[in-house]
């Protein structure tokens, strides 16, 4: 099979992965007893032709099946229907807004969750005895950190305590940034802005530190199991028989440890979104996580059902993007 | 006797971790079933004479909050509604999950490709998004949190029961079973399950810490309890307010806790899959 | 014969394990002469492997050398640095594995695998020179050149047994150690690379050490057979002497053990187990097990005994009329 064509095949398996999603959040949604209009607007009275008027301004006054392929019809155009909370806003376009700042954020999050994790692991793979022990219990505790108390840990410390780094926010509000991408880094860098990339890195370090701690500890696990596995494999000893320099022996060994490597990063993913999701609360990161919760205490149901989805492709998307990395790099799965 | 159990444990692959890790557990239940003996003031109440925002004392070992109340006796009612929403979400978890991964794995056909299509949907998705919404819609409640928490875990535990039905299926002797004409429900019962229940242990461990910063994660955002009722993940909310104040002792003795028990489970899910040697996920 | 090429002795090595210190190789003097197919045989747990890995420098912790020299070519490999082990290994003593897919980079080609080795070893000045070395090494073997481009997986167990030989003769060493490289391959493709190995031998002068279990096919192929047991080599000779005339008890109830497709016989195992490593018997470490054991081989280590022809055997009872 050409690579080609495992790309397109891989693709078409995001649909059936979108659709269960979409159904069970469909499901919780409207199907489950509540009348989310009648939540999202509170307790005040409001008569009854009006509620009518918003339910079938919504298409919630249609039968359920009709809305749920409504719904999905509109997924395809890119269309996830209009906030229930905020007047004519389109939740498409919200989350669009919102979603740079998170992929930004997971994005040095998960650079700081390999970095630490190939450090950790690959030290205790290549200097064993105590040292591996101690990076073993580390992948353990920093499975189990709770992401907020590490951050505000990290908040009182560096910027309450030291007031080296600020302690929220994407970029100093007084450093004009003219947006074009929505990633601020690069923005910053096109529109040769030195002052606002220097804010938005100390803005980043905290929340990608965060992250990217609580996510290392699998990454830790998986390179010392793998990586002192590969170097004490048949294969390096060949390598070393036939007089190669050990370093060398270590970058084949590290190729052949990336692919269970790469296959957690895929797993990943969906903990770094969820761990995104807990990071910007606690840094007032302006990112799609904060807008998730922000729309639930608002009960705001069409931008909790449009973010959901999003995130449900995302990660398809990211699962298959995976897996066919996981194809280049191991000839074993394609051919 | 109990001795001789933990002395056995501790022999075992892993022991060191399973025992350490179960002791963790059983050290907060005990503080959960008796928390108003343990606890020295209410948890809502504040006490004649104790003041707002006052670091650790000996009479308020972890301080306490903006309104007076002690930090302390919070975190050990807290433990009571994690405990309450975690082994509950866990033992429905397990009651769906592991049937729906013996019959799906041990049956095979198209009802098993359309649940494990379901299944490793949910399991590939971030879980506390999904709890988030259905927690949303629900309400804040200790049981419609750990329905929210159900909705993550019975994939887990119907994924890794059908990997091991699978893996236990293509052996000689369920295959000498089956052609001695045994019926499926007793081989399901006495001989797959039996071996499967390693599996599912590990599973309650290594899930078990998962849904514990789930839990933390959800009550963070006001979708477990409402505030005075004590939780970990609540007070850390809260207690953010006042970390510019210097009150670190609001946000770090509750997140200190839930490490604790979330490393209580881990190590028993790490130890036990030791000891049996189970891969977990 | 030639001159030596390889010199052990009084070679210990030994593995400290948490169960205690596994004398795999304790007081081994070997020669091995330039051109010569010499084939060390034992059972599993003879530290024959170890032995084999040594000449290599490739004795992995826990395991030392902790006594003895291993002389080849003026450098002592049992002390040699780093650069200078590596400079040796591959380029003049070359070493084939029992699993020869398990010894292949899984996710490399293979002619990238032994280019790069080409390389290393400044035999090329260019990846492409490298890579016409590979190929022509691989059709020495009998792999055709145009399989330089698939991937371990995609060649069968005899194929990737010939590609690893190919990997060491494309580095033009003096010595090839053999460590059970036929083991893990049906006896069709077994007298296949035997043959090979017998022809690069003619070829190029190779000089080959194979280790094996199988006592008939050390005799069959190689000049000289040693027989080790127990970490300790107890006889060395001529295949031929060896297998007619055996001065060893042990070596006499390996002989016994072969099967014979032609001649029906009755194969006899040898009774009892390998000693256990951490422990092993005092004086003659057969004695256990031996149907000939005196009073003197329980306390003192048996004499060696040379034999005419060349060789000689460890036992009291060695140039002996014996029964049997």
């Amino acid at each position: 099979m050409s690579l080609l064509r495992y790309v397109a095949v891989r693709s078409a398996l995001i649909i059936p992965t979108v659709l269960v999603l979409y159904t069970v959040v469909f499901i919780v949604m409207r199907v489950l007893p509540g009348d989310p209009v009648r939540a999202a607007l509170g307790v005040h009275y409001i008569p009854p032709e009006e509620l009518e008027e918003i339910r079938s301004r919504l298409g919630l006054d249609e039968p359920l099946y009709i809305q749920y392929f409504e719904y999905l019809a509109g997924i395809l155009r890119g269309d996830l229907g209009e906030s229930l909370v905020f007047e004519g806003r389109s939740v498409w376009s919200d989350i669009i807004d919102r979603f740079p700042a998170t992929l930004e954020l997971a994005l040095a999050g998960s650079l700081v969750s390999i970095a630490i994790g190939f450090i950790t692991g690959g030290l205790a793979a290549l200097k064993g005895g105590i040292v591996d022990r101690l990076m073993r219990v580390y992948g353990i505790i920093a499975y189990t950190l709770f992401i907020p108390w590490l951050g505000l840990m990290l908040q009182y410390i560096f910027s309450i305590r030291l007031g080296l780094l600020p302690s929220g926010g994407r970029i100093d509000p007084r450093v004009g940034l003219e947006e074009v991408t929505g990633f601020y880094l690069v923005d910053s860098i096109i529109t040769g802005n030195p002052h606002a990339f220097v804010s938005t890195l100390e803005h980043l370090i905290l929340p990608s530190l965060t992250l990217g701690i609580v996510l290392s500890g699998a990454y830790t696990r998986i390179v010392r199991v793998h990586l002192s596995e590969a170097l004490r494999s048949e294969f390096s000893i060949a390598y070393r028989a036939r007089g190669l320099r050990e370093s060398a022996v270590f970058i084949h060994a590290l190729r052949n440890s990336l692919v269970p490597i790469v296959t957690l990063m895929g797993l990943q993913f969906a903990l770094l979104l969820g761990g995104a999701i807990l990071t910007e609360t606690t840094f007032s990161w302006p990112g799609l996580g904060s807008f998730l919760v922000e729309r639930v205490m608002y009960r705001d149901y069409t931008a909790v059902q449009g973010a959901v989805v999003f995130f449900a492709v995302i990660v398809s998307v990211v699962s298959m993007v995976v897996d066919v990395i996981y194809a280049i790099i191991d000839p074993r799965i394609r051919y | 006797m109990a001795l001789k159990l933990i002395e056995g444990l501790l022999r075992a692959p892993g022991g060191f971790m399973t025992v350490a890790g179960a002791s963790i557990i059983v050290f907060f239940t005990a503080v959960a079933l008796a928390a108003p003996f343990i606890a020295p003031y209410p948890p809502d109440v504040n006490p004649p004479g104790v003041g707002v925002l006052e670091p650790p004392s000996l009479k308020n070992p972890f301080g306490t909050n903006e309104l007076g109340y002690d930090v302390f006796s919070r975190v050990v009612w807290g433990a009571r509604v994690v405990l309450q929403v975690v082994v509950l979400s866990s033992i429905i978890s397990l009651l769906v999950g592991v049937p729906l991964g013996l019959v799906s794995g041990y049956y095979g056909g198209p009802i098993d490709r359309l649940l494990s299509m379901v299944m490793d949907s949910l399991y590939a998705f971030p879980g506390i998004i999904l709890a988030i919404a259905v927690a949303s819609v629900l309400g804040p409640s200790v049981i419609n949190a750990a329905i929210a928490l159900m909705v993550i875990y019975v994939p887990t535990y119907y994924r890794m029961t059908r990997a091991r039905v699978l893996e236990l299926k293509s052996e000689p002797f369920i295959e000498a079973l089956q052609a001695m004409g045994t019926p499926d429900r007793l081989i399901l019962a006495r001989h797959i399950l039996p071996n499967v229940a390693p599996t599912i242990l590990v599973v309650f461990g290594l899930a078990g810490a998962d849904a514990i910063l789930t839990e933390a994660g959800l009550s963070f955002f006001g979708l477990v309890t409402v505030y005075p009722t004590p939780d970990w993940g609540l007070d850390l909310y809260y207690g953010k307010n006042y970390l510019l104040n210097g009150a670190w002792w609001l946000v770090f003795f509750p997140g200190a806790a839930i490490l604790t028990l979330a490393l209580g489970f881990a190590l028993l899910g790490e130890g036990l899959s030791e000891r049996f040697k189970v891969r977990g996920e | 014969m030639g001159e030596v090429l390889l010199s052990i002795r009084n070679l210990k090595i030994y593995y400290y394990t948490l169960s205690g210190i596994v004398r795999a190789v304790d007081g081994v003097d070997l020669d091995v002469y330039s051109g010569e197919w010499i084939t060390i045989v034992g059972e599993s747990g003879s530290g024959k492997s170890t032995l084999a890995m040594s000449v290599l420098g490739l004795i992995l912790p826990p395991g030392r050398v902790v006594e003895g020299s291993i002389l080849f070519d003026g450098v002592d490999i049992a002390k040699a640095g780093i650069e200078e082990l590596r400079r040796i290994r591959g380029r003049r003593i070359g070493v084939i594995f029992q699993d020869p897919g398990a010894y292949l980079d899984p996710l490399r080609t293979v002619g990238s695998q032994i280019a790069e080795a080409v390389i290393e070893h400044r035999l090329a000045s260019s990846w492409d020179e490298a890579w016409v070395k590979a190929e022509e090494a691989l059709e020495l073997v009998g792999v055709p050149a145009s399989r330089a481009r698939s991937y371990p997986h995609q060649l069968s167990g005899g194929q990737k047994q010939r590609v690893a030989i190919a990997a060491a003769i494309a580095l033009e060493p003096e010595l090839l150690v053999a460590d059970e490289p036929t083991t893990a391959l049906d006896v069709i493709v077994q007298a296949k690379i035997m043959e090979l190995l017998e022809d690069l031998r003619r070829k190029k002068g190779l000089t080959i050490l194979m280790v094996t279990h199988d006592i008939a096919l050390a005799s069959e192929v190689s000049d000289r057979v040693a027989v080790m047991y127990a970490g300790r080599i107890v006889e060395v000779g001529g295949s031929r002497r060896i297998v007619e005339s055996p001065s060893h008890p042990y070596t006499r109830m390996l002989v016994e053990s072969v099967p014979d497709v032609w001649v029906k016989k009755p194969v006899r195992s040898i009774p009892g187990d390998p000693p256990d490593l951490r422990r092993p018997p005092r004086g003659c470490r057969f004695h256990p097990r031996c149907p000939l054991a005196l009073e003197e081989c329980r306390s003192k280590q048996p004499p060696r005994v040379p034999m005419p022809g060349g060789g000689w055997a460890e036992c009291f009872l060695a140039g002996m009329e014996y029964g049997g």
